[in-house]
């Protein structure tokens, strides 16, 4: 008498699988739906894993776009302090699928926008995005100004990328009771006020976080019917529960929903993908040794490995990328020279005795 | 008796662009202060990167040296805070143009700038890549009173600037530049100087054309024939000038 498994290969069993091989021997993690090449347009977006993804196919030579690139003469970290470079437009993080669909939605204008904003020190603060500007913005027309064009960034994202990476942080979620409008943080913590009457905790399950995710991947594929987009989980714990349980256990109920939507979103759809960097991060076959030691960080290894498998498996399904020329940020750069035109005698003329 | 009053000690300290002033001062266009006793000391673009500051003054070798004995005339072998009340930098390699290309177009483009405090941090980053900001910065660190006059922005009407990989072909924007505009800009690298106790003299409005490039009539003699978009006339040295003297002024009487 025969039965399924008698066909199934040897990912399909432990013992060949991962106990075998061990954790640096494992292969075949993901099998792509679709294929990544180096041509294509990717955008990221998320919790703060994403954009370790985002760096790491940029300096694979992946058309990582940055869609909101940050202005002249704004570097490195202190780009990324103003939330430039860090995603593919300058929302901070998106740590909700519920969240995300805001961010469409406002973007699109098929949601009112409402017009809160958070005061600090004579500051401004965005209640989406209230780390953005450390020191909170001048004004608040400045703060809306600020608001469109990062809108015309993600609707430029949208319609333009070929794949849409999202990485799923949290369940648990803050929101005005009488706007509905969620924010990115507890109003209080970074600026704001928290007001108990009106600000409004909720930690999402599988059906309501599933709904908020296949919205928005229904929105998105609406304005880009070609879109692809694969899905990840983050690793990284939780900072803080406002659950009431504990943070290690809110965290292992967070992930869990996260990961199982996630997949349930991927299921019987050709255009979404589900990519396990949390499995490769968080499994305890690598005991770990992917977190700092305060065991929520994730060392840069860990976005190594993660990120081999990903190659990997692209290449194992797809076959091997055709790498085209490195790419370089274009810098912004004015023609030098001009004015070195003579200007040795221009100078020596006009001090010569 | 009166004692006669101590002199306005003022050092220009510059590249190639010293070249229309020194002629604007030589012509009468334009005069120093009557208490000012004026010194120029520098060297041509290439060789200003054998400048350096370096223990409490500022120093030149080799080929910037030979130059900065040239044009100062007086053997005066290095810049010396102590020496000087005030000490302008002029050009001075401080292509505000470098800033101005990208950031206009980047405001003709979105409506905007991103924000005051990204704009500040931007300016920030910009003055200090300039070699010559950062002696800048030290040397109004030691005391003096410092200015600083950039590299103007190019001449228009001399070569073909709009031509795709010039600079206008690059930042077309910038040629649709208002005057509010560029006084963003101007106040945003003012603050960021001052942070250094350093002061900017913006280039006047009334040599401003086309967004971000000086009006024809200051081009330099032989500006067409040479293609040169950099170098101006006396009469543009001595139009800024204008705007400089006051200050140099201002030091002097708080002293």
């Amino acid at each position: 008498m025969t039965h399924p498994y008698e066909d199934m290969g040897p990912e399909a069993y432990w013992k060949t699988a991962v106990a075998a091989p061990g954790a640096h021997g494992l292969t075949g993690l993901w099998s792509p739906k679709f294929a990544i090449k180096p041509n294509h347009r990717i955008v990221t977006a998320g919790s703060c894993f994403a954009q370790h993804i985002g760096n790491a196919l940029a300096e694979r030579g992946y058309l990582w776009t940055d869609c909101e690139p940050a202005p002249p003469y704004l570097l490195g970290d202190e780009a990324r302090t103003f939330g430039y470079g860090v995603f593919s437009f300058r929302t901070g993080n998106i740590y909700t699928p519920s969240m995300l669909l805001q961010w469409l939605e406002l973007a699109y204008g098929a949601r009112d926008e409402v017009r809160e904003v958070w005061q600090k020190d004579g500051r401004f603060f965005d209640p989406l995005r209230p780390a953005i500007e450390p020191n909170g913005f001048a004004s608040e027309d400045e703060l809306w100004a600020a608001r469109q064009s990062t809108y015309a960034a993600l609707r430029r994202a949208i319609e333009t990328a070929n794949v849409f990476v999202f990485t799923l942080g949290l369940t648990e979620r803050w929101h005005n009771r009488e706007t509905g409008l969620e924010y990115a943080l507890c109003p209080g913590t970074v600026a704001g006020e928290f007001d108990a009457e009106q600000h409004v905790f909720t930690n999402t399950n599988t059906r309501t976080t599933q709904r908020s995710l296949m919205r928005a991947i229904r929105f998105a594929r609406s304005k880009n019917p070609k879109l692809n987009v694969l899905l990840t989980v983050s690793p990284v714990p939780l900072t803080a529960t406002a659950s009431g349980a504990h943070v290690l256990t809110a965290t292992q109920y967070s992930k869990s929903v996260l990961r199982a939507v996630a997949g349930m979103a991927a299921e019987g759809s050709k255009h979404v993908d589900y990519f396990p960097s949390f499995e490769i991060i968080t499994h305890p076959i690598f005991r770990g040794m992917f977190f700092a030691p305060n065991m929520r960080s994730v060392v840069p290894e860990g976005v190594t490995t993660v990120m081999k498998h990903f190659f990997a498996d692209q290449t194992r399904v797809f076959g091997a990328p055709r790498m085209g020329k490195t790419r370089k940020r274009i810098a912004a750069v004015v023609p030098k020279g001009e004015e070195d035109i003579k200007c040795e005698e221009e100078l020596l003329n006009a001090f010569a005795a | 008796m009166p004692s006669q009053p101590d002199p306005n000690r003022i050092c220009f300290f510059g590249d190639s662009q010293m070249g229309s002033l020194r002629h604007a001062l030589r012509d009468g266009l334009t005069e120093a202060p009557t208490d000012a006793h004026v010194e120029f000391w520098g060297a041509t673009g290439p060789s200003f990167r054998l400048i350096e500051w370096r223990d409490g003054a500022v120093r030149a070798k080799d080929r910037a040296l030979e130059m900065a004995l040239t044009i100062n005339g007086n053997g005066r072998e290095t810049l010396v805070p102590a020496d000087f009340d005030t000490v302008i930098f002029y050009g001075a390699r401080f292509r505000v143009t470098e800033f101005f290309g990208p950031y206009l177009h980047w405001i003709d483009e979105t409506g905007q700038v991103p924000s005051s405090a990204v704009l500040r941090a931007s300016a920030r980053t910009f003055v200090a890549f300039t070699r010559a900001y950062r002696i800048a910065r030290e040397l109004a660190k030691a005391g003096c009173n410092v200015l600083f006059v950039p590299a103007p922005f190019y001449t228009d009407g001399i070569t073909d600037i709009d031509r795709q990989g010039r600079f206008l072909g690059i930042y077309p924007g910038a040629a649709r530049a208002t005057a509010d505009h560029r006084a963003l800009l101007w106040g945003a690298l003012a603050e960021a100087a001052a942070q250094d106790g350093i002061t900017i003299v913006p280039q006047p409005e009334d040599t401003v054309t086309r967004g971000a490039l000086t009006h024809n009539v200051f081009a330099s003699v032989e500006a067409a024939e040479q293609g040169d978009t950099g170098h101006k006339s006396p009469a543009f040295a001595a139009r800024w000038m204008q705007d400089v003297w006051p200050l140099t002024q201002a030091r002097a009487k708080a002293a």
